[in-house]
């Protein structure tokens, strides 16, 4: 004869099962929020800090797939931004959207250095200059050239 | 029956005990990982990194500590036997292994081999402890396997009781060592590295 099942474990059960949906649709929010809030940074570079030299041609655009999983976001596939200057190739790189002490993270990944761009909770987007001590900038013309000189050749 | 003076002293229990604290606290503050994602007080190691990335660094931290433990309690429980081997071998009484112990110290000085003055010792004396320290004599190679970086030469063998010789020292390392066996690399292939 089975032994009844302890009512400390149909507890246990019963509560991640509670716990399990809730993250689900809420992380399905958080995605679609998070995979905006990458394209708007793409805008902003391709479409704004550098779009005057795209149009000169010193500048080539192209995109690229990433797939992510994360935490209670599932698996997703994210665009990835590439840049060619000069021949050398730089690539704005989705990390994720479960970040400590941010919204989402993007990498700007060049030949010899990588930096991370932070998305803050007024959906401003940053680059972090140092992590101890904390110094981050927001993203404008200046600090992408900055962040270019820094992790390319 | 014979028993190892080592199992009388503490300190096997007080390793095991700090793994078992390290292993706590490391899962404790896993768990509350997610917390810090809308928390407002975050440490600074932990801004800008993601939360999978994260979870990654604590599985690597759970496995640098397995096996750091593996080394201490290795090292601990030879350094028991060595110890014991040093006390034993100055007794002035009758049994058999002391005064093997005491001719082996005479002869090699402070240059007391583990397997063959102590192991190999035992088992002669007492046979029926072979296979105990048979067991011990299977972990020594992954103490140096530890030891020297988790590196060197492998060779065929087979080591299934490697943790074996802790049922005589400690029982409670042995069962949880056992569980975490498969988790060395070199066990699924049944190599071991070459002892050194």
């Amino acid at each position: 004869m089975k032994a009844p099942q302890s009512d400390e474990l149909k507890d246990f059960l019963v509560s991640r099962q509670q716990h399990a949906p809730a993250n689900e649709n809420g992380g399905k929010e958080r995605r679609r929020e998070w995979v905006a809030a990458i394209k708007r940074l793409y805008q902003k570079v391709t479409c704004e800090l550098l779009a005057e030299s795209i149009a000169q041609g010193l500048v080539t655009v192209s995109r690229d797939q990433k797939e992510i999983t994360e935490e209670c976001l599932g698996t997703y596939r994210v665009p990835e931004l590439v840049l060619v200057i000069g021949g050398e190739t730089v690539r704005f790189s989705p990390k994720g959207r479960n970040i400590i002490g941010a919204q989402g993270r993007v990498d700007l990944v060049g030949e010899l250095d990588t930096m991370t761009l932070v998305l803050d909770p007024a959906e401003d987007w940053n680059i972090v200059l140092s992590r101890v001590p904390r110094r981050a900038v927001a993203l404008d013309g200046k600090t992408l050239a900055d962040a270019l000189r820094r992790v390319m050749r | 029956m014979p028993r190892f003076e080592a199992e009388r002293l503490q300190d096997l229990d007080e390793v095991f005990r700090w793994y078992e604290l390290q292993l706590l606290l490391l899962n404790e503050v896993d768990r509350q990982l997610p917390q810090l994602l809308s928390g407002d007080f975050i440490p600074e190691i932990y801004r800008d990194e993601s939360l999978d990335e994260l979870r990654k660094q604590f599985a690597s931290a759970r496995k640098h500590l397995r096996y750091a433990a593996m080394l201490h309690l290795l090292t601990t429980a030879e350094a028991l036997l060595r110890l014991d081997f040093e006390h034993l071998s100055k007794r002035k009484t009758k049994p058999v292994i002391f005064r093997r112990f005491r001719k082996i110290g005479r002869e090699r000085g402070e240059k007391i081999r583990l397997e063959e003055d102590i192991l190999d010792t035992w088992i002669e004396v007492y046979p029926e402890t072979a296979r105990s320290i048979r067991e011990f004599k299977g972990v020594v190679p992954l103490r140096d396997w530890l030891a020297h970086g988790r590196t060197g030469i492998q060779r065929s063998a087979g080591l299934s009781t490697k943790w074996g010789t802790f049922l005589i020292l400690h029982p409670k390392c042995c069962i949880r060592c056992r569980m975490r066996a498969d988790e060395i690399p070199w066990t699924d292939s049944g190599k071991r590295p070459q002892s050194r």
